[in-house]
């Protein structure tokens, strides 16, 4: 397992692409799709961001090794058909600082020590569009996780379209794009003034 | 406006006043949009000019319109919780 | 420094007496997630908050809890106006009554007192988001709960869906608030994690650098502890 050309390289382009991001107006507003607002559309487990795969990026699923395990978010992602997850790190790699690993550093550091799976029978490589598995036996697959638009590491989400807007590891609630509003009178009785917000209580005596 | 009676002008006002605070919020998140903003424009006019009218009419709204030509309105006219407040 | 408007922000007209109703609704003024506790919540937050939009999302809020407060107090004062003896001690409020009469004090529908404990303000804006995010859920909840309590009291209920859909409003302004704050947080996030490497490594530093400078425009309001910091 050497060098990941795909996740350590820093390049120029993911740098001006997140300082874009940090400019944008406020009023953007308008860069959900089918979300509707007052609703926490929030990381769940299974979610899975693995694929950006549609252009070309590394998936930045969680990771799941022991050491990098995050509560609920147990690495669903990898399921690339052979029923074993995938061990991808938990960095983006947008985010991967420096395009050379530390002197005496080997890629493998820190992601596949202390394994909860058994390495001895499988050593998996994997890029942004397929993964290979090479067992024990010498026998070697490719893996993509490619198409897989409703299980696996996709889950279909809009979210994903966006790129490199929505890190991991964070709560969204959609922005509020400006809509109908009530009449003073109404919205007062309501509670808000705006249409897109106004949940109405709809329980009943338990 | 000028004709309308005390409970209409404080209703007026409540839900004018309502307005405001919710437009305000949402600018605070949208600074720059600017159907908010116009929208704020005219309801913070509107309700302006109404608070004008009531303080002068019916007693003060806030500390800094009351008539002190013979007494402390202020503290003349019933509390939000009391009765005779319909507010 | 804040001006007091003689009126409330909802109009609150309660012509029935209720010990019952008046015991539960007490919680949304001194209970866990009641309107004290949200106004304490924002207004001790908004100090730590470093965007100059996030921090008035929180004033401004903060502000409308107040006006909720003296709305729950109002209910709470016009539902337990004339009280017969009778009903008090009928209706479980004695215990209530005992110490209080009928005197607003802030406390949980259990009796529990009014409690900063309820609350938190960690100095991280982040964190802070996602409790005050938490906090609109709970309150909302606990006021779908009331409405189904005061299902037969038509001036209480109004005066509570109000309550209820303000919660759902000011959620999604602090969920905008915390968008706001991610790109910066990740910038942030991305300089701790290059500085906590035991690495000597001049494109680090470059890059460091690099970033610190874009993180500093980023931000609204830099705040010279959490940007500049190296």
């Amino acid at each position: 397992m050497e060098t990941n050309s795909d996740t350590n390289q820093y390049d120029d382009s993911n740098k001006e692409e997140v300082s874009a991001d940090l400019q944008a107006e406020s009023c953007r507003s308008c860069d959900d799709f089918n979300m509707r607002p007052g609703m926490n559309h929030g990381m769940r487990p299974g979610t899975g961001n693995c694929g950006r795969n549609g252009n070309g990026r590394p998936c930045g699923r969680p990771n799941m090794r022991p050491g990098n395990m995050r509560p609920g978010m147990e690495g669903q992602c990898g399921r690339h058909g052979n029923g074993r997850p995938c061990g991808r790190p938990g960095m983006r790699p947008d985010f991967r600082p420096g395009n050379r690993l530390p002197d005496g550093w080997r890629p493998s550091d820190g992601m596949r020590s202390n394994s909860i799976y058994d390495d001895s029978d499988l050593h998996s490589e994997w890029n942004c569009k397929s993964r290979v598995l090479n067992t024990a036996d010498g026998v070697s697959m490719v893996v993509g996780c490619e198409g897989q638009t409703m299980t696996g590491c996709h889950m279909n989400d809009p979210m994903e379209r966006l790129g490199d807007a929505f890190p991991p590891v964070m709560a969204y609630v959609p922005w509020q794009q400006w809509g109908d509003l009530y009449e003073p009178e109404y919205g007062l009785k309501e509670g808000t003034i705006f249409k897109d917000l106004n949940y109405i209580f709809c329980g009943t005596r338990c | 406006m000028e004709k309308m009676c005390k409970e209409d002008l404080m209703k007026l006002i409540q839900s004018t006043n309502f307005t405001v605070i919710e437009l305000g919020l949402y600018l605070d998140t949208h600074p720059n949009c600017p159907c908010g903003l116009s929208a704020y424009e005219d309801y913070s006019k509107k309700l302006k000019r109404a608070v004008d009218i009531y303080e002068r009419k019916f007693g003060p709204l806030t500390i800094h319109g009351v008539d002190s030509d013979t007494e402390w309105a202020w503290v003349m006219t019933p509390w939000p919780w009391q009765k005779g407040c319909d507010c | 420094m804040w001006t007091y408007i003689k009126m409330l922000e909802f109009p609150v007209n309660i012509k029935t007496t209720s010990a019952t109703l008046a015991t539960a609704i007490i919680s949304q003024l001194g209970g866990p997630d009641g309107e004290k506790g949200a106004s304490v919540r924002y207004l001790s937050q908004r100090y730590a908050m470093p965007d100059k939009r996030v921090a008035g999302v929180l004033t401004d809020i903060g502000t409308e809890e107040l006006g909720h407060e003296e709305m729950v107090a109002t209910i709470i004062t016009q539902l337990t106006k004339n009280l017969t003896m009778d009903e008090i001690e009928k209706s479980g409020f004695y215990q209530y009554y005992v110490d209080h009469t009928t005197g607003v004090y802030p406390v949980s529908a259990a009796g529990v007192p009014f409690s900063v404990a309820t609350i938190q303000s960690t100095g991280d804006p982040i964190t802070d988001l996602h409790e005050d995010l938490a906090a609109e859920q709970k309150a909302r909840l606990t006021y779908d709960n009331i409405l189904r309590l005061c299902k037969d009291e038509p001036d209480v209920y109004e005066a509570i869906k109000f309550l209820r859909a303000r919660e759902m409003v000011h959620y999604q302004r602090f969920g905008e608030s915390l968008r706001m704050m991610i790109p910066i947080i990740s910038m942030l996030s991305i300089l701790h994690l290059i500085k906590v490497q035991p690495v000597c490594n001049i494109r680090f530093a470059r890059l460091y650098t690099d970033l610190q400078r874009k993180t500093a425009k980023a931000v609204a309001n830099p705040v010279p502890s959490l940007v500049s910091k190296t």
